[in-house]
């Protein structure tokens, strides 16, 4: 619990860091959402200078930031500089979205990743193991971007099929919705699950030539129960560790799906709030990212509890 | 960048720019077409060349029912307060299939035709005069209830729109506005300081939609689908800024003839390949179709594509302030004018495309045509005699000439493809040049702040050309990047805005031209009368084309007439 506690706590300073580190880097782009805003109109430039006042963009760094942190302790993530939507709304519309993009793909990167790398590993210089590091390979080598655009231009070729292309809540048409998610999800999956796979993989040989493994083998122990019991739980760790880290990488990657596939998720709202210099959608929006990447590796630590007893010391 | 350009943004560092730049309103735009009968032969070709007829412009009776199922782009975010800042292309087709201005536009040609007005003049230069047409009325909803439109609506809404202040996009259209009257229910008098004919082009544009009162002071403001309340055709179903939205039949519609559709779909479509996959799979019902995808889509049965010349209201070229080195030398754009391949720059810009080359405007309603411009030095072909001259210019004005063309990497065919090709284009004739790339926002602000040399600009104006003209090169015009001064080409402008009597004002718009091409302050004009191609389904009737522009910016410039499209079952 302490430990928890801890881990929980050290999150403030993180996300400040984030924070911090985004309304900074935001700002050092040129051009600002004005510029947008009043694109090629005939807006005098004491007129554009006024707008920019209005929306404080003329404020010092240190007061904007100030302002900004305190509303968002408040829960107030404040408004779009390009819209005027609430954009705690506007997270909460798209959220759905990209929460289930990104859940499916890590399942589905799970499992393909662990059990391929496991049966990798068992078969090691088989001709499964071949094939499935050589599938790896491929699957590493190509863009998902790619693939995705193939997954939506062959099948209207071929057979006059596109998936639904306006977001269907599982509560309202699971049909539809896996139709419109499955495929995004396993095709995004399918670069993390190769990596997982190999990193599986690499970590049960590791474990299967330890001493207690050739022990348990001499004491008759069968070999699913020796996979089961003691390889895989010491062959996760740095698996699991692994996978932590890419659920950044991961979130990073809905941008492009929901691109292709028409998901009016996350990614594509922070995408175009960095293309507008809308300042608060992007902090808020890295904010609830660094939270949620965060929170994942908490739940990464803790699962080396059960994977590990030891490390509960 | 067409005005819509922060729509654009979010999507399109993508080969088909102008392809999707189409879909977004043809979803409304080529929809537009609805209104009025006859064919779609209305737009002057630049070079004796016909644009095609839509297919569905069939002459038979037209039936209600069906429901008509669009795409559409570059839509992603903003709100639905028309009237303020550039809303995205199909913010303002909701709102034009819900809502009218005073004058629409005619999708055949382009021009505006009277739409809450029934009859309207200029009685003296300093006064637009116009009636209402009797028995408009609101939606029947709260808190209009069906009640009548009026004046003190019209004026109510005009004031709004002209609103001093920056968040109001369209209030400098209304500059020379000294007052708006109603002096009874039906009629709505302007007042002008000076002579403005173009006001008429002003209060046809997407953003004067008139709104009652009652609805901004329930709303607040428009912002909200919930304040899509107007006096249109159809009434709004649904609509929100990430997936699309619907609008449905106005069962009370005052005007007779349509609207004959039960509905229109929008749907929010980011990536041009999945429109086209949409359309392919049936999931849509008209589509502008990018050049490259044309194969995919006339192998399709029950779909007619249509070719049509649309006029294209970007100012395009390679310019920069002339007030600094070396642009300050009309040698240097002299040369730069001359080196420019018109007919290759157009091949990368529009890739496999039917066009011709335009200079200063690319609209037949306005521009010069091609056929006059094919003549003369920088356009003619071959370029030998032209690039010769070009070398002479350069090295007489000291050769060595570096230059740094500012563009971006967003909407690459606006600008990093042309970019490159211009670059190609002036080093054969001796200048030395670099490439200043950054994203979209970035090069706006430096284009803005005028921190640039040369850029491969691209603003757009409204359905009048004085707005291009007068923003782009009158002296005080606020976005003259190029620091152009010029008394004679100021005159010009106050001569057309003075002048009611349509061929003599495009003549002085044609001479505006001419000073311009003479003057050069955007030292290379290279604009083009671009073919589009109207993918529709057969049983989509009632489609004109001819007045709408291959982009949605431009299109969205124009109204959204739905009422007259058809369907058969």
């Amino acid at each position: 619990m302490k430990y928890l506690a801890r881990r929980c706590a050290l999150f403030i300073p993180t996300l400040l860091l984030v924070l911090c580190l985004v309304f900074l880097l935001v700002r050092l782009i040129p051009g600002d959402v004005v510029t947008l805003l009043l694109n090629d109109q005939n807006v005098s430039p004491q007129q554009a200078a006024e707008f920019r006042s209005k929306l404080g963009l003329n404020d010092p760094l240190p007061v904007q930031f100030v302002h900004y942190v305190a509303d968002v302790a408040r829960g107030d993530f404040g408004h779009s500089l390009f819209t005027g939507n609430s954009v705690w709304s506007d997270v909460l519309d798209r959220l759905p979205v990209t929460a289930e993009l990104a859940l499916l793909a890590a399942v589905f990167t799970l499992l393909l990743g662990i059990p391929l790398g496991v049966l990798s590993a068992v078969y090691q210089d088989r001709p499964l193991d071949h094939g499935l590091r050589v599938t790896a390979i491929a699957g590493l080598s190509l863009p998902g971007f790619w693939l995705g655009t193939l997954a939506i231009a062959m099948p209207a070729v071929w057979w006059h099929y596109s998936p639904p292309l306006t977001y269907v809540s599982p509560f309202d048409n699971l049909g539809d919705n896996a139709r419109q998610f499955l495929v995004p999800a396993v095709i995004m999956s399918l670069y993390f699950a190769c990596i997982l796979m190999r990193m599986t993989r690499s970590a049960m040989l590791e474990v299967l030539r330890n001493d207690y493994v050739r022990t348990a083998r001499a004491k008759g122990l069968s070999e699913q129960v020796l996979i089961r019991r003691h390889v895989i739980r010491n062959g996760l760790i740095p698996v699991v560790t692994l996978f932590g880290t890419q659920v950044a990488v991961l979130l990073g990657g809905t941008v492009i799906f929901e691109q292709i596939f028409n998901l009016q998720g996350i990614g594509s709202y922070v995408f175009q709030a960095v293309s507008q210099r809308d300042y608060p959608a992007i902090q808020s929006v890295n904010i609830l990212l660094a939270l949620a990447v965060l929170i994942v590796n908490l739940l990464v630590d803790c699962s080396y509890v059960y994977l590990d007893p030891r490390t509960q010391g | 960048m067409p005005r819509s350009a922060s729509p654009f943004i979010r999507s399109v560092s993508r080969r088909r720019f102008l392809a999707g730049g189409a879909v977004t309103a043809v979803g409304s735009a080529a929809l537009i077409a609805g209104c009025g009968g006859g064919n779609s032969k209305g737009a002057a070709s630049p070079s004796g060349i016909s644009p095609a007829a839509s297919p569905s412009e069939a002459a038979s009776t037209p039936q209600k029912g069906g429901t008509l199922r669009l795409p559409t782009i570059f839509a992603s975010g903003g709100n639905f307060d028309v009237q303020k800042f550039v809303p995205a292309q199909y913010t303002a087709a909701v709102w034009r299939t819900c809502g009218n201005g005073l004058f629409t536009i005619d999708p055949k040609t382009g021009n505006p035709i009277p739409d809450l007005v029934d009859t309207w003049s200029f009685p003296d230069p300093l006064t637009f005069v116009a009636k209402l047409k009797p028995g408009a009325k609101w939606h029947n909803k709260p808190p209009v209830n069906g009640r009548a439109v009026t004046a003190a609506d019209v004026k109510f809404s005009l004031e709004r729109i002209a609103t001093n202040d920056p968040a109001f996009v369209r209030h400098s259209d209304y500059d020379l506005v000294d007052r708006f009257e109603a002096p009874d229910d039906q009629t709505v008098r302007i007042v002008l300081k000076q002579p403005f004919v173009p006001l008429v082009s002003a209060l046809a544009n997407q953003q004067a939609v008139i709104v009652a009162p009652e609805v901004i002071q329930k709303f607040g403001d428009l912002s909200s689908a919930d304040a899509i309340i107007g006096s249109g055709p159809f009434i709004l179903d649904h609509a929100d800024t990430t997936q699309g939205g619907a609008v449905k039949r106005n069962p009370d519609y005052w005007e007779k003839g349509g609207p004959y559709l039960d509905g229109i779909q929008w749907t929010i479509v980011n990536d041009p390949q999945t429109i086209l996959s949409g359309f392919q799979s049936g999931k849509f019902d008209m589509y502008q179709v990018a050049t490259i995808d044309l194969p995919s889509v006339k192998g399709l049965s029950g779909v007619t594509v249509a070719h049509y010349l649309a006029p294209n209201n970007f100012l395009q070229g390679l310019g920069g302030p002339i007030d600094k080195a070396p642009l300050n030398d009309i040698r240097v754009r002299q040369a730069i004018n001359l080196a420019i391949d018109r007919k290759g720059l157009g091949n990368v810009v529009y890739p496999g495309g039917d066009f011709q080359p335009a200079a200063v405007i690319a609209n037949p309603a306005w521009g010069i045509p091609s056929d006059a411009l094919l003549t003369r030095p920088g356009f003619r072909q071959p370029k030998d005699a032209d690039l010769a001259d070009a070398k002479k210019l350069v090295a007489a004005a000291g050769g060595n000439i570096e230059l740094t063309i500012t563009t971006t990497s967003s909407f690459p065919s606006f600008y990093l493809d042309r970019a490159q090709a211009y670059k190609a284009q002036l080093e054969a004739v001796g200048f030395k040049v670099t490439l200043d790339t950054s994203d979209y926002t970035s090069f706006k602000s430096k284009e803005t702040n005028k921190r640039f040399q040369v850029d491969t600009l691209s603003p757009a104006f409204a359905t009048d050309p004085d707005s291009l003209l007068s923003g782009a090169f009158s002296s005080s015009g606020a976005r003259n990047y190029f620091s152009y001064s010029s008394k004679e080409f100021d005159d010009y402008i106050a001569k057309e805005r003075a002048e009611s009597d349509p061929e003599k004002r495009k003549q002085i718009i044609l001479e505006a031209q001419e000073l311009l091409l003479k003057d050069l302050p955007v030292a290379g004009f290279a604009n083009w009368y671009v073919y589009s191609d109207l993918a529709i389904r057969d049983n989509v009737k009632g489609v004109q084309l001819g007045g709408i522009g291959p982009s949605g910016a431009q299109a969205g410039d124009q109204s959204f007439q739905a009422k007259n499209i058809w369907m058969t079952s």
